[in-house]
């Protein structure tokens, strides 16, 4: 059955930072605040319409592991939208307790990197609809690099070759955020997101640098990301889930109301 | 009085929980089916599924399920609700990797999401990954009483799949939702088995209610 051409509806995300049972915020990857629980912020953004949720283990690397387990199981009891989770993900046995959890997808970075092949693992055990590559870009000269270890440190891999080699090994979605602008609220950058959209066939959401609702039009102007990830500013309140939906449509971007 | 209960079937595929705790959440009991025997005595079933078509049928025919869900459904008593991946097995087969065969319970096939038209970045991203309006199919009785009573065309809910399910019958696709120049089937029915190709237990208050309507009406 084949109709006219209907746009999809970009997805807004929340992204968590967390730190044990906190949800922090940071710049630039470095320093850190305490403002609450995780789950209770979750459940206050899907009572105003979030679309996902994103939660990040900021700490995993000090661990040496993604401790989320609880934290997932306590929301996926009463927020009925798709849970991403992220930090520390080193494993097939990682992703299983986190998918048993409850959590929909994994959001996979440093580990994959170092060994591409746990990606295609990962996508035949639990499925390609389960797995988010997760790449931290920064601006180099001649493109990007990819940068893990939550923005620290650099690998020498150049980000636009290894989109192509993700969707190859069975990444199902690409998470794109900008080391430069993670966190500073100034606004995304729109080369990298167009960059890596023109390279991929599977979809691209797009993080980092969201301070406001113009911000984001200003992206969506001129690349189709399929979704926008907002943090810092939804949890000071510079914006809201509604604010920042509202203004998307008044601007002809479709999405869920 | 006792609360209604439905049975999910369990055959290790990763929405199985997600989709119990939707149904604990509006206050509905829910058993595991692993066997055979646990199927038997179940009020209501539901077959969730993510992941590949020929695996899951494979897993299903190990734990020996198969052959007893189609007889049950196929009586026609027991209510059958397929989720994502479920309600493409309810089909009579899918071309995903190879021809695989379904449960055949409501004709059609399951055939890779494929568009005509390119965008201005090239093709459309697969897997759909996407909140899109529910419409009603050009054939469907209204929604009242059914598994969409009380929702409105527009409704919003979550898709993420690379394959679509298509009835070979008009009749049987109750609901569709559009993705570029592809309208997916997004609701099928035949008597009390149905199928929602996007996940309810993930689409906030609109997929509590398609729950809710599961264990009220059908």
């Amino acid at each position: 059955m084949k109709v006219a051409y209907t746009t999809p509806k970009l997805r807004v995300i929340a992204r968590l930072d967390i730190k044990g049972e906190d949800l922090i915020k940071g710049i630039n990857f470095e320093g850190v605040r305490k403002l609450g629980r995780p789950d209770e912020f979750a459940r206050r953004y899907y009572r105003a319409g979030i679309d996902e949720i994103l939660y990040i283990d900021a700490v995993a690397s000090l661990y040496g592991r993604n401790n989320l387990v609880d934290v997932v199981e306590r929301t996926t009891r009463d927020i009925f939208v798709p849970l991403t989770v992220g930090g520390g993900v080193k494993s097939v046995e990682d992703v299983e307790s986190l998918l048993r959890a409850g959590a929909d997808k994994i959001a996979v970075n440093t580990a994959a990197i170092s060994n591409p092949k746990l990606l295609s693992e990962i996508a035949k055990n639990f499925g390609s609809q389960c797995l988010v590559v997760s790449i931290q870009a920064k601006r180099t000269p001649n493109g990007w690099e990819c940068y893990v270890d939550q923005g620290r440190e650099k690998t020498g891999k150049q980000v636009l070759e290894w989109v192509k080699e993700v969707q190859d090994l069975g990444a199902g979605e690409l998470l794109i955020a900008s080391v430069d602008k993670d966190g500073t609220r100034k606004g995304m950058d729109v080369d990298l997101v167009r960059s890596v959209c023109d390279l991929c066939a599977i979809p691209v959401v797009a993080g980092s640098g969201l301070g406001s609702e113009l911000h984001a039009v200003k992206l969506l102007e001129e690349v189709q990301a399929s979704a926008i990830v907002v943090g810092a500013a939804l949890h000071h309140g510079d914006i809201t889930v509604s604010s920042l939906k509202s203004y998307l449509c008044q601007n002809n971007i479709n999405v869920r109301s | 009085m006792t609360r209604p209960s439905v049975t999910v079937i369990d055959y290790s595929v990763n929405n199985v929980l997600s989709v119990a705790r939707g149904f604990e959440h509006i206050g509905v009991d829910v058993h595991f089916a692993r066997t055979a025997e646990d199927l038997y005595d179940a009020q209501r079933i539901v077959l969730p599924g993510v992941g590949a078509f020929g695996a899951a049928m494979e897993k299903l025919g190990a734990a020996g399920l198969i052959e007893p869900l189609k007889e049950i459904a196929s009586n026609g008593d027991v209510p059958l609700l397929g989720v994502c991946l479920g309600m493409q097995l309810l089909l009579d087969g899918s071309s995903e990797f190879g021809n695989h065969k379904g449960l055949a319970l409501i004709p059609g096939e399951v055939t890779k999401l494929s568009f005509d038209n390119d965008i201005n970045c090239g093709k459309p991203k697969v897997p759909h990954i996407c909140w899109a309006g529910l419409q009603q199919s050009p054939t469907a009785k209204n929604w009242d009483g059914g598994l969409l009573a009380g929702l409105s065309p527009g409704d919003c809910v979550y898709f993420v799949h690379s394959f679509i399910a298509t009835p070979s019958r008009d009749e049987n696709c109750i609901a569709t939702a559009a993705y570029y120049d592809v309208q997916v089937p997004a609701v099928i029915g035949h008597g009390k088995i149905w199928g929602c190709q996007f996940h309810p237990e993930k689409s906030a208050n609109v997929g509590m209610q398609i729950l809710k309507n599961f264990v009220q009406f059908i």
